[in-house]
């Protein structure tokens, strides 16, 4: 083993870290290289410094906890209930608006030019943009713009 | 989901299904820890306090962003690490912020005991040392150093592999030694990487 590579492998024989195969060549090669014994000497004595910044007290508790989020939740109530949705009841809800964005995508799709079609379907992304959901959110997104979309189509048109 | 022998992440599951007395366990265990990882992180005591709690209000309000594909501990150093660099963040976008990581000023040292002035100087020159170190490398260091974790431990909070880990220590202690080199008692250092020529082992 050479100066180099000891160097490299100095902290982590410090540490306890090396495994005991190289542990020992390390200590073969610290055995006849003054330099080496140097440096290893020179790092426990900065390990065994840092330790004069102590560790401090905290000076909050679990009710400042609590109160923080309280103050969050009601900054942002739209948070607060995406927070609490279950993730089933969200998966339900993001199937359900699928399920109902294919079936409205396709009666309204099959009505190119048609007074419903001008009108639209809005996508899930506008409707993320409106909520202020990332992209991921799309299928929650979804779900919101079916519980908002109308009940029933447009009885105006042709088919 | 290897994780759901750790007890803790058993505590965890069992805050996300509403047991707030889990999450109170856990605030208990952990709330020393997360904060003094911000203290050696940013060197400032008030701003650790504030990014301590914040790391716990963010587990309060959001508790499902936990997944027990890591064991608790390892999610909550990462999450900690996370509003560390979100507070850094902050300061450099903050007009009064001269640099990240600042020491804590001191009372003037003239006025203190000798001892204790030199104590004071020595701490706020191992902060700034720290703080001066790239932040996946003062991180490595103060889980190393400060909060007891093993490499693969590190390894897992970095989501790194354990070389990595070992090549950011050997840089952040090499560097640290380097910084604190005259503050270090009876430091009589060599070059950092030269050996005598005649000791150059092949």
């Amino acid at each position: 083993m050479n100066c180099k590579a000891a160097k490299k492998l100095i902290p982590a024989l410090i540490d306890g870290e090396l495994r005991p195969e190289k542990a020992a060549s390390l200590d073969q090669h610290l055995a006849s290289c003054h330099s080496c014994r140097q440096e290893m000497a020179a790092l426990k004595r900065t390990v065994e410094t840092m330790g004069v910044c102590g560790n401090i007290e905290p000076s909050f508790t679990l009710a400042d906890i609590r109160e923080r989020a309280a103050q969050r939740r009601s900054r942002d109530p739209v948070f607060a209930w995406l927070q609490q949705m279950p993730r089933l009841a969200t998966a339900a809800m993001v199937l359900a608006a699928l399920t109902a964005g294919s079936v409205s995508g396709v009666y309204y799709g099959s009505h190119v030019g048609s007074r419903s079609h001008s009108r639209g379907v809005v996508s899930t992304q506008r409707v993320s943009d409106s909520f202020g959901l990332d992209a991921f959110d799309d299928g929650l997104a979804g779900a919101l713009y079916v519980a908002h979309a109308p009940t029933q189509p447009n009885t105006e048109v042709t088919r | 989901m290897k994780h759901m022998e750790d007890p803790d992440a058993q505590l965890m599951l069992a805050f996300q299904r509403g047991d707030e007395s889990a999450f109170a366990a856990l605030f208990e265990h952990y709330r020393a820890r997360v904060l003094n990882t911000a203290y050696h992180f940013l060197g400032d005591k008030d701003a650790a306090q504030d990014v301590a709690q914040e790391v716990f209000v963010r587990i309060y309000t959001s508790p499902k962003t936990y997944r027990p594909d890591a064991a608790f501990s390892t999610w909550l150093y990462r999450v900690t690490a996370n509003a560390c660099f979100d507070e850094i963040r902050k300061r450099k976008r903050s007009t009064s912020a001269a640099s990240e990581g600042l020491p804590e000023s001191i009372l003037d040292p003239t006025a203190l005991p000798e001892d204790q002035a030199r104590s004071n100087e020595l701490k706020r020159e191992v902060r700034a040392a720290v703080s001066a170190l790239p932040g996946n490398q003062r991180l490595a260091v103060i889980l190393q150093r400060y909060e007891g974790l093993s490499y693969q431990q590190i390894a897992d909070v970095l989501k790194a592999s354990v070389p990595a880990v070992e090549s950011l220590l050997f840089r952040a202690k090499h560097s640290l030694r380097t910084r604190l080199s005259a503050y270090v008692e009876g430091s009589d250092m060599v070059g950092p990487t030269a050996a005598s020529p005649e000791e150059e082992k092949p």
